[in-house]
């Protein structure tokens, strides 16, 4: 069963990501802030990373970048949801490591089969 | 013996006077010819002679010598003495000839005709210059004096004949002079010359020796200098300039009529006085001083101009030129003067140095701005006076009427010299004396000859200034005699040019008098004048600070407007910042109603009856709505704060329409239109996201807005320019309302706006997007109830701004 860290400070959200998840059959690991998000990827080892943009403490480009910046993290597969007021940064996003992303509202309906397409895009 | 003796005495005697006589005549002969060589020889035979006769009367002496023998005597001493005579006389001779020969060398040498006649007039002698003059050959000697001589006229005998009988018959030595007489070849000569008569033992006549000299030569020579003497006489007496031979003393020794005719003086009056009587007392020093200067030889010609007096007290200007005539020790023996009457062009240079001085007077009068009439009318006469030479002068302005004269100037002179009681200093014409002539004819009045009797004279007053000469001139002003100067007692004549430089001065302080008056009236304008622009002044200064309030106002207006404006921009900026803000905070809970409202419609959370399902799907379709709303608010506030960030690169249009076309692909086929995409395949630079974002919002509204036929895309680039067109067959907009279509919140009110959905912001954001973001424009054209076509039209290339700058 593949790991899913969701990295999501919306509690609603994070309930409806991880339900979409379990429901695919995934195991989510949650973290709701981006130093969880951090702490967790180091210590659950995910096999996907789903990471929220904006977040309370650090953003999630920070998060990504502290996370890339670890040699055994460099090939987690790391997507972005950004919220849509966010679309400017979608460069960065990608710049600093993240292998693709989502633009909120997330459907859940398709959201599985893009993460897969991502995934197994690259 | 004794006879012997008789005779041998007698003959002795006699030899002995002989010898006596020829001792004299040795004598004469030498004393004559001064020769010493027949002296010597006839002394040493007088002495040897002395010794014969002493030997003579001592024979009875017995002296024991052969010197005194007999023999000696009787032989030799006769013989010696005889040598020494002979030889004695023969230099004598010789002597004799030579001067016989230079006699006749030196008769015949001459150029004076010397002839002899004896008492009967025939010719003894004459000399070579005769036979030259008159012609005479050796054959004429011995023949007849008239005879000889070539043919003469009868006047011309008669005056030899006189000439010869007045010597004949007073036995003196008679000169004749200029004798015509007819020479060799006719012509006729004239002779002088001297007739000596020669008288015989007894005291009678015996012809005479006579002197010849032509003189006919000499005779035209002093013609000629006569003639001479005459031309220099004429030239001396005739010429036009004034000539004189001086003393020097300084009288006049010869004087021409020119000099004469300048002085006024006949030649005996000029010759009795000297050059001091005559000139101008002024410049005697300086003639003095040139005199001197001469007499001593310091100088020997002098040129200057002087002034003389005249008998008739004239004065006259003259270039004096002077020389001197000396002998030849270099003593003075007169002077030689030419004097040249320049008193015209001195006049005339005098004449313009008072037009000069006439001009800066004017000039002057000008310059006294600030002068009373007084003042002015004194200078003026001051200058008057001194432009004419007067003495006197006075400057007077008539009344208005021309009854009265009222003297604003008069020189010190005639008040202090004229010891009138009263002196008026307005004078009735009608009283007044000869200058009052002047007003009452109306012309400048010359009085030269004061002192002979004049109609015009009213009489002088007792004590009034005694006046010989006198001018008065008058100034016109439009023909009415304004004012009158009058002058007197200048030295010499007044004249017409007084009149002329009077006139000018007084017309002139006239003008400047008038000015003045006019300058006065300008000045008391120009005070009230000035009075009125200080209060006009006073009145616009206090307009101006009432508008100067008024701007300040403005101003103040202004800034408030501004600060108001700034505040309002702020307001606005804060306005999109807190919608988008809120916008975001808005579209969080509608993650969660969207998301899982999809969840339980997926059926993943549990079955679903039918109505549970239908009302959870317009639960799902109300929060996509809010959220498209929210997107698009966001998406204005966005622009509007210039927050929003444009991301240019390099795209194909094609691709971004497909993009586009598949988003709306089932809509299209749910509500079974055609559709129909002509794109041109080309590569743009711009924003791939914003165009992508318009294109959406057309061609949802296109399918929105249409019920059937068909949804045509067309794009293609002209000139850098992407032409994109979205046209569809729906049911199109009313004119009315195609204005309105772009602005905020608008849904044209139609029977499917009930029917279709819509925040009313797609438009405005898509022409936001399209004007402000990809530069290009957006447009609409419509049929009503046939269709609309909405076009685009956005640059290929997008060049890189900084787009927040705008905002700010």
């Amino acid at each position: 069963m593949k790991r899913v860290l969701v990295v999501e400070d919306n509690v609603n959200n994070m309930k409806l990501i991880t339900f979409v998840l379990k429901k695919h059959g995934y195991e989510p690991i949650e973290a709701f802030s981006g130093d969880e998000g951090v702490e967790k990827a180091i210590a659950e080892r995910p096999d996907i990373i789903l990471m929220d943009i904006q977040l309370p403490d650090i953003s999630g480009i920070e998060a990504t970048e502290r996370i890339r910046m670890m040699d055994d993290m460099q090939d987690i597969p790391i997507i972005a949801i950004t919220s849509y007021a966010m679309s400017g940064d979608r460069e960065k996003i990608l710049n600093v490591g993240c292998n693709g992303y989502f633009e909120k509202p997330i459907d859940p309906v398709t959201i599985m089969g893009d993460i897969e397409k991502i995934i197994h895009g690259r | 013996v004794n006879n012997f003796m008789d005779l041998d005495i007698i003959l002795l005697v006699i030899a002995a006077i002989l010898q006596i006589g020829a001792v004299i005549l040795a004598f004469k002969l030498i004393k004559i010819t001064k020769t010493t060589r027949g002296w010597m020889l006839i002394s040493i035979a007088l002495v040897l002679m002395g010794l014969r006769r002493f030997h003579y009367v001592t024979d009875n002496l017995q002296w024991d010598l052969w010197f005194f023998s007999d023999l000696f005597f009787e032989y030799y001493l006769a013989i010696i003495i005889s040598v020494l005579m002979v030889i004695g006389i023969y230099f004598l001779s010789d002597i004799f000839r030579e001067k016989a020969r230079f006699e006749s060398v030196l008769l015949n040498s001459v150029w004076t005709g010397i002839w002899s006649v004896d008492a009967n007039n025939k010719f003894t002698y004459f000399n070579k210059a005769m036979t030259k003059i008159f012609g005479l050959s050796n054959e004429a000697i011995g023949i007849n004096i008239f005879a000889s001589l070539p043919e003469q006229t009868k006047e011309n005998k008669t005056l030899i004949k006189n000439y010869f009988n007045q010597a004949k018959d007073s036995l003196e030595i008679t000169h004749y002079e200029l004798l015509p007489i007819n020479t060799l070849n006719g012509t006729l000569g004239y002779f002088s010359g001297v007739l000596v008569p020669m008288l015989d033992d007894n005291g009678k006549y015996n012809g005479m020796i006579c002197t010849v000299n032509d003189v006919t030569e000499h005779i035209t020579d002093q013609a000629a200098i006569k003639e001479s003497e005459k031309q220099f006489r004429d030239a001396f007496e005739e010429a036009l300039i004034g000539m004189a031979l001086v003393s020097p003393d300084g009288r006049y020794l010869k004087v021409n009529k020119a000099l004469c005719d300048m002085l006024d003086y006949t030649e005996s009056e000029m010759l009795a006085i000297n050059f001091q009587t005559i000139t101008h007392p002024d410049d005697l020093d300086t003639d003095r001083k040139h005199l001197k200067l001469m007499l001593e030889g310091t100088k020997q010609t002098s040129r200057k101009e002087k002034r003389y007096i005249t008998k008739g007290g004239g004065i006259i200007w003259v270039g004096l030129y002077i020389s001197t005539a000396r002998d030849t020790d270099g003593k003075l023996l007169h002077f030689i003067e030419q004097i040249e009457n320049i008193t015209d062009s001195k006049r005339s240079e005098e004449e313009r140095k008072l037009n000069e001085s006439r001009m800066k007077t004017l000039l002057e009068l000008n310059t006294m701005t600030q002068a009373t009439c007084t003042e002015i009318t004194r200078y003026v006469m001051g200058k008057g006076v001194e432009l004419t030479k007067s003495k006197y002068g006075f400057v007077g302005l008539m009344n208005k009427d021309k009854s009265v004269f009222i003297i604003h100037a008069w020189s010190r002179d005639v008040m202090d010299d004229c010891s009138i009681s009263d002196k008026p200093i307005e004078y009735p014409i009608d009283q007044a004396g000869i200058w009052a002539e002047v007003v009452r004819q109306n012309r400048p009045i010359i009085v030269n000859n004061y002192l002979s009797p004049n109609p015009a004279k009213k009489g002088i007053p007792e004590g009034h200034v005694q006046l010989t000469r006198f001018i008065g001139i008058p100034v016109f002003d439009n023909d009415r005699t304004v004012a009158v100067a009058a002058m007197a007692n200048k030295d010499e004549d007044y004249n017409n040019f007084d009149i002329y430089q009077i006139s000018l001065l007084l017309s002139g302080m006239w003008h400047h008098i008038k000015n003045m008056k006019a300058v006065n009236e300008l000045n008391r304008l120009n005070d009230e004048l000035e009075g009125r622009v200080i209060e006009r002044t006073d009145m616009l200064s206090e307009s101006k600070q009432a508008l100067l309030n008024l701007v300040d106002d403005l101003n103040l207006t202004k800034n408030n407007l501004r600060s108001a404006n700034e505040r309002l921009l702020e307001l606005d900026r804060l306005k999109s910042m807190f919608i988008a803000s809120t916008s975001h905070e808005l579209r969080t809970p509608l993650n969660s109603i969207i998301g899982f409202s999809s969840i339980l419609l997926e059926e993943w959370a549990g079955e679903l009856n039918p109505e549970q399902k239908e009302q959870l799907g317009l639960i799902h379709t109300a929060g996509e709505q809010l959220l498209a709303l929210v997107n698009d608010i966001i998406d204005i506030s966005k622009i509007e704060a210039g927050k929003l960030e444009i991301n240019i690169r390099e795209f194909r249009l094609k691709e971004v329409i497909d993009e586009a076309v598949s988003t709306v692909k089932n809509d299209i086929n749910k509500k079974g239109l055609d559709l129909e995409v002509e794109v041109e395949d080309t590569t743009i630079l711009s924003d791939r996201h914003r165009l992508l974002q318009c294109l959406l919002n057309l061609l949802s509204n296109a399918v929105k807005f249409t019920d059937k036929g068909m949804i045509t895309i067309y794009a293609k680039t002209i000139n850098s320019i992407v032409n994109i067109s979205v046209t569809d067959t729906g049911m199109g907009i009313m004119p009315d309302d195609i204005p309105k279509l772009f602005a905020q919140f608008v849904r044209i009110e139609s029977s499917l706006t009930a029917k279709t959905q819509g925040t009313g912001l797609g438009l405005y954001l898509t022409k936001k997007l399209t004007v402000d973001i990809l530069e290009g424009t957006v447009g609409v054209t419509s049929e009503y109830g046939t269709g609309s076509t909405f076009t685009m039209n956005i640059p290929v290339k997008l060049e890189k701004h900084d787009t927040e700058a705008e905002f700010k």
